[in-house]
């Protein structure tokens, strides 16, 4: 599904990814894990499509299709998501309103006809339950005031909504409390499928118990520098980057 | 006039062009009408016309007002534009097309909507009593060029405690209108405890000169609410005094959505004459294109205890321009004032103008008086999330360039007006940009 090759990424000339290599098939769950700065975001960001980042060398083949030369909003039509790690907040546009807009976005793009108001409504209602968020956040300004925690959930709601076949969480676990961590790792675990594939970006071991991933890899100076089984965050967990980092120096 | 022609030369020949039509003018019956006419004939042969070096006019060119044709009289036989009201929203209809007075509702029993020509004898005295008392001419030349340009208005008044149905006042174009200079005047008078929603809408493209003077007075403990809808870019020369006294304990609540035109300026001045007057004013603005908006607002506090809120937020596109100018005067004695005002406005492009000028003038120590200004462009970081959801950027910039204005469209007083206003700005906002010309 998605072949990373050689991926060389600056922002504003200093680089951050460094000849990244990664593949994933669907239906596989991959954490990406390292220290601060190692460029776990800025890879998040380059899928997204975020401005500010510019790819020097290599290549991100999405179902074969070049994802780089696509807008951010194509990237979405075709099923790439990314939970924020900082989800922005919009004051005066209604939560409901935009789940609204970005679902018929994508349905759009699969030649379906927009939602009626009641059955999104429905839909809307029933995932807010899912995720623990009282349906008022519904009528509220995007991320209006929400909390940490609050945000997070938004983030899965979306995903949820959304359907994605690629879904990147940009460190969705931080900041979240042990609960919240529990109904976000349901949330993920329902997506799982065999038509999906998820990555996880974290820092932490904690989420990996809850959503077990098929490969782990840790991301460092810009580069995966070693990737393993589920065992290898426990690991981690165990001896941190240090050994791994000095090992690759 | 030649292009050749000075600004002062074009000035001097309006000046004069204008002393003509008015002379012209057959003596008029209605005292109050005979004697507004020449005090603003006198007033406006000694106030000279805006230049570049007048303060409150340094965003605003007159130029615009000054072309071939915009002082002639409208042609007499004129066809009824379509005026369409908003749907459901029912209430009578004032149409004035070029100026004249073309239609006026009936009325329930304690209002008077009438023509000045046609009034009676109690409005006859009311008209001599309020004609003119509240719209300053002094250093405002366009309000005594209407007065001393008066033939006819509309007086709407509201008796004592009277609950008044929805009024409408329509300033229209007509739609085969040449140029022509209208001057429609429009008197509303709400006596002790009288309320009244009052929806006003200015229609017309046409490069018409529309010199619009609205007096407003407000006595104790009545109530107004006043929505005023001016959307239709175009070569429309439009230029709006409203000059309100707000009583003891009344309430003028303002909202307004606005587009720029070639030339579009409105003058408010709202007084708060005795304790307790409660004001509100709202303001959403869109302009695109080469278009031009200016307000320029003046809340006097006279009296102590009284509070006014003004809420504006713009967005300016393309070439436009728009202009605010808030003027906050607490008088000395106008003690336990508070007001506010916020203005916000986004460039949607790089060679969009916006200037925002505060101006507090406070003379008494125990008020609240908060004033901020912003002038900013779409957060880009939004712009990136709605997108990321799926949510093509056009759509994504309007959904944010809406959630600006929400603040000011939600305070609109009816639900069927604030429903309508939104896809008419909607629409404007989505309009591809106009070929700039050379």
């Amino acid at each position: 599904m998605l072949k990373i090759s050689n991926l060389h990424v600056t922002i504003a000339g200093e680089t951050i990814l460094n000849g990244l290599d990664l593949e994933i098939a669907a239906g596989e769950v991959h954490a990406i894990m390292g220290p601060n700065g190692s460029g776990k975001s800025t890879l998040a960001a380059v899928l997204s499509g975020r401005e500010g980042y510019e790819v020097t060398e290599g290549s991100i083949e999405y179902f074969g299709e070049d994802l780089t030369a696509l807008e951010p909003e194509e990237r979405a039509w075709r099923g790439v998501f990314l939970a924020f790690q900082y989800p922005v907040e919009i004051p005066g546009v209604t939560n409901m309103e935009f789940l609204r807009a970005s679902v018929d976005a994508l349905r759009a793009h699969r030649g379906e006809a927009a939602t009626s108001a009641v059955d999104f409504m429905k839909l809307a209602r029933a995932t807010c339950k899912q995720v623990g968020l009282d349906t008022d956040f519904l009528k509220r300004g995007v991320n209006e005031g929400f909390s940490g925690g609050e945000k997070k959930r938004n983030e899965l709601l979306q995903m949820l909504l959304l359907e994605p076949k690629l879904a990147v969480l940009d460190e969705t676990d931080s900041g979240l409390d042990i609960d919240a961590l529990g109904v976000v790792a349901d949330g993920v675990n329902t997506l799982r499928s065999a038509e999906r594939a998820i990555i996880l970006i974290t820092h932490y071991q904690r989420l990996l118990n809850h959503i077990v991933p098929d490969r782990v890899h840790v991301l460092s100076g810009g580069r995966i520098i070693r990737s393993g089984g589920k065992e290898l965050a426990l690991e981690l967990e165990e001896k941190g980057y240090g050994w791994l980092t000095e090992a690759a120096a | 006039m030649t292009m050749a022609s000075t600004l002062e030369q074009r000035l001097d020949e309006f000046t004069r062009r204008a002393r003509e039509r008015s002379e012209a003018l057959a003596a008029d019956a209605l005292p109050a009408l005979a004697a507004l006419r020449e005090a603003g004939r006198k007033t406006f042969a000694t106030t000279s016309l805006p230049g570049p070096k007048t303060e409150s006019w340094k965003y605003s060119r007159v130029g615009p007002l000054l072309e071939e044709g915009l002082l002639d009289r409208p042609q007499a036989e004129t066809a009824v534009p379509d005026v369409t009201g908003i749907e459901s929203f029912d209430a009578g209809r004032i149409l004035i097309v070029d100026g004249v007075v073309r239609d006026l509702p009936a009325t329930a029993d304690g209002i008077t909507v009438t023509r000045f020509a046609e009034a009676g004898a109690e409005a006859a005295a009311t008209l001599g009593r309020e004609l003119g008392q509240l719209a300053d001419m002094s250093e405002r030349p366009f309000v005594a060029l209407n007065s001393g340009l008066i033939e006819d208005g509309v007086l709407i008044h509201v008796g004592p405690d009277v609950q008044a149905d929805s009024l409408e006042l329509v300033i229209a174009q007509s739609g085969d209108a040449g140029p022509h200079g209208a001057h429609p005047r429009v008197l509303v008078v709400l006596e002790t405890g009288a309320s009244l929603t009052l929806l006003e809408r200015h229609l017309g493209t046409r490069a018409v000169f529309t010199n619009s003077v609205i007096e407003v007075r407000i006595r104790d403990e009545a109530r107004l609410e006043h929505m005023r809808l001016q959307l239709d870019a175009g070569a429309g020369r439009s230029l709006t005094a409203l000059d309100v006294a707000v009583g003891r304990n009344a309430r003028y609540d303002l909202q307004q959505a606005l587009a720029g035109s070639t030339f579009r300026r409105n003058e408010i001045r709202i007084r708060c004459e005795a304790p307790g007057g409660e004001v509100r004013v709202g303001g959403a603005t869109l302009t695109r294109n080469r278009s031009h908006l200016d307000t320029q607002m003046c809340l006097e506090h006279i009296a102590p205890h009284c509070s006014s809120n003004q809420v504006f937020r713009a967005l300016a596109g393309e070439r436009s321009k728009t202009v605010l100018n808030g003027r906050i005067h607490i008088h000395p004695g106008a003690q336990k004032t508070a007001a506010e005002l916020s203005s916000r406005n986004l460039l949607l492009s790089h060679d969009a103008e916006i200037d925002t000028k505060p101006e507090l003038e406070i003379y008494a120590d125990d008020v609240k008086c908060a004033h901020g200004a912003t002038v900013g462009r779409l957060d880009e970081r939004a712009l990136f999330y709605l997108r990321s959801r799926g949510v093509a950027e056009t759509q994504a910039r309007m959904l944010l360039s809406f959630a600006f204005l929400t603040a000011v469209v939600d305070a609109f007083p009816v639900a069927a007006v604030r429903d309508a206003v939104r896809p008419v700005l909607e629409a404007a906002f989505l309009a591809p940009a106009e070929a700039s010309r050379p």
